[in-house]
């Protein structure tokens, strides 16, 4: 990519955000995995679903006196809340800190070969990004996934002017895909 | 067998990368003031690449812009449902608010006075007008369409320009004298908040015929009513006034007066949560 | 060669700090935003639970009277304070109370001996008080109107004692008749606090009175 990423340096957000995404960039486009996007879509779902109910119980009020629309709206609201509730209920339970999964099919037969889940832990105020890969392999009869713990600062890979450094992630990146068990793909 | 091997592995890793952890030699604020500043865990970053940042406000804003614009569909769409979700929250909860005080408006803001010399019969005496304006968290639109205007004169002392009202409209409670109100003439759109100073329920009906008075004004509020109207009645009142806030309100006024005022804070607020990533 | 973050060598320091700036402002407002309103919560929450003690009142009426008052209609009239059978506060528009010659309307002098010290806390901003005229009629079961009030600020001022004191308000009947009526005279009063929940109680009330037939002029 010609044009560098450059995030703000003092915001912890912005960093981590800059390292996901290009993370995601660099096993779709790299490494040949395919991103399934089933968290953010039943998110996203979840939550269109709320403004709705949101949108049809302010509209209703709106239009009707108070009295009349009283049970639509208590309806709505009701409906909105439980689904924010639901909401959360599946962030914060099902998919927890997940960042990345993704599924490296068989060329051939299109079964899955191995799915790799992704996971990201910031601690407050602190400028090291923990990433665990945690591969499975469907084939294999190992029960639970190999995991590998990719602990680094932020230092190594923005540089003083927050610009994100590709070679040095991707290195990082290589090393803990490797380490967890995957045949890292060599350009 | 195997995730002990791991363990070892991983903990050599990362003792190795702990060992790499930066230290910092004294800048030179200490070295000149000689006070030690208590040492941040700053990261060591990599040399500058020639891309330095841009050094006005905006520039960093456009920066953010286009990060924005390289983001894919389902993001995008994340942002968009940030925004919404915020605007849906502050309505679900303002209408969860009137639901629970089983009042149409359940906060109200008193704003700007008005004098109105009403020369009809009712009264010839130059009356003060009291209306008071619905907060509007100022997130969410204007939709109600109760203007209340409170002349800060005629409640005086008790409510000022800016108060904040929290009512509510209790089924099981009836209205007493002393009680303040917020009610509606029928035809007018001008809610007013004053006290109840008569009331007679019908035995029949039990319908309440209610006459206020704001504590500040020498006359009672006849002359605010509709032409041959002499009473008000349950259904008129929005509410009863609960609970009290001063001067928070100052907000909504200022927003009043200043409608542009409205629109910029509310525009850029909008563009800030669809741009910025959380 | 790695320098340590913030660099102040560096010539375009002040992109770092207007980041930081911003960050700052925006975390320090948010912060002193959530401590003003737990603050306020707090205050009312405090108040509401441990309100101040009930204050007591004494309230004797001393002379009651009813006659037929009725006025000429005028346009400009300001309100008059005058003797006994004189109406002081009117209730308008003229026409509605005052236009027929067969109104009755009640006229009263009260003795008042009220402490609302007790009243005064922290929290009071003011205190609304009012003498009202409960009673019950054939067609109206609840009645309740003001025929006197008067707004409190300071404790100074929250002993009340009054002798023969009259009514600023008129006090007629939706019937506008007094015949047969028996009122009760009783002195509520209203909290507006600084920050909280308004209160509101009954300090004291009179025996019940009875009112008089109508004076003939």
């Amino acid at each position: 990519m010609s044009d560098p990423v450059r995030v703000n340096r003092g915001s912890l957000t912005d960093l981590k955000n800059a390292v996901d995404d290009h993370l995601k960039k660099f096993l779709t486009t790299n490494q040949g995995y395919t991103e399934n996007h089933l968290h953010i879509d039943i998110k996203l779902f979840l939550g269109y679903l709320s403004c709705l109910f949101a949108a049809i119980g302010s509209w209703y009020g709106y239009v009707h006196s108070f009295d009349d629309s009283r049970t639509i709206t208590a309806v709505c609201v009701g409906a909105y809340f439980f689904l924010n509730v639901i909401l959360f209920l599946y962030t914060t339970f099902v998919e927890k800190d997940t960042v990345f999964v993704g599924v490296k099919r068989d060329p051939v037969s299109k079964s899955p070969i191995e799915i790799l889940t992704i996971s990201a832990n910031m601690k407050r105020y602190s400028h090291i990004y923990e990433l665990t890969f945690a591969s499975e392999r469907p084939a294999s009869s190992k029960a639970s996934p190999s995991k590998y713990l990719l602990e680094s600062s932020f230092g190594e890979w923005f540089d003083e002017d927050g610009v994100l450094h590709e070679p040095e992630l991707e290195r990082d990146l290589k090393d803990a895909l490797e380490k967890s068990g995957t045949k890292v793909h060599v350009e | 067998m195997f995730e002990f091997v791991e363990m070892v592995f991983m903990s050599n890793f990362i003792g190795f990368v702990r060992s790499r952890e930066p230290t910092f030699n004294v800048s030179g604020w200490q070295a000149a003031t000689r006070i030690k500043f208590p040492s941040f865990n700053y990261p060591n970053y990599l040399p500058a690449h020639g891309h330095p940042a841009p050094p006005t406000m905006l520039a960093a804003v456009a920066d953010q812009v286009k990060a924005f614009r390289q983001l894919n569909k389902r993001q995008i769409a994340n942002q968009i449902l940030n925004f919404v979700m915020i605007i849906a929250s502050a309505l679900m909860i303002w209408k969860a608010l009137s639901l629970a005080t089983n009042s149409e408006s359940p906060i109200v803001v008193l704003l700007r006075t008005r004098h109105q010399n009403d020369v009809t019969l009712n009264t010839a005496r130059p009356l003060d007008v009291s209306k008071a304006q619905i907060l509007s968290l100022f997130i969410i639109p204007p939709l109600t369409n109760l203007q209340k205007f409170n002349h800060s004169g005629s409640m005086e002392p008790a409510f000022y320009r800016g108060d904040l009202l929290f009512l509510n409209m209790p089924t099981s409670e009836s209205i007493k004298v002393g009680d303040i109100c917020v009610f509606k003439i029928p035809g007018r759109d001008v809610p007013i908040v004053h006290r109840v100073v008569k009331l007679h329920d019908e035995y029949k009906t039990g319908k309440q015929f209610l006459l206020t008075k704001g504590d500040n004004n020498q006359v009672d509020d006849r002359g605010l009513y509709n032409q041959g109207q002499m009473w008000i009645h349950r259904d008129h009142v929005v509410g009863k006034v609960r609970g009290f806030l001063p001067y928070i309100g100052m907000v909504t006024i200022l927003m009043n007066d200043y409608p542009q005022l409205k629109y910029v804070l509310l525009g850029g607020l909008g563009l800030f949560v669809l741009i910025h990533r959380e | 060669m790695q320098t340590p973050f913030p660099s102040d060598s560096h010539p375009l320091c002040t992109r770092t700090t207007m980041h930081n700036l911003q960050q700052r402002a925006n975390a320090v407002s948010a912060f002193a935003i959530s401590v003003l309103f737990s603050l306020l919560a707090a205050v009312a929450l405090l108040s509401y639970v441990m309100p101040p003690p009930e204050p007591t009142a004494d309230v004797a009426v001393t002379e009651l009277r009813v006659r037929r008052e009725y006025l000429v209609l005028t346009l400009f009239s300001p309100p008059v304070r005058a003797g006994l059978y004189s109406v002081t506060g009117r209730y308008g528009p003229d026409y509605f109370d005052y236009g027929k010659k067969t109104n009755e309307f009640a006229f009263l002098a009260f003795d008042l001996d009220a402490d609302l010290t007790p009243l005064f806390d922290w929290n009071t901003k003011q205190v609304f008080v009012c003498l009202v005229a409960e009673y019950e009629s054939k067609t109206h079961n609840h009645n309740q109107v003001v025929v006197w009030d008067t707004i409190i600020e300071d404790k100074e001022n929250a002993v009340l004692e009054f002798q023969g004191e009259r009514n600023t308000y008129a006090l007629i009947d939706v019937s506008t008749k007094w015949q047969g009526l028996v009122a009760n005279f009783s002195l509520r009063y209203d909290v507006t606090p600084h920050v909280g929940v308004l209160r509101s109680g009954l300090a004291g009330s009179s025996k019940a009175m009875p009112f008089p037939v109508a004076e003939k002029r």
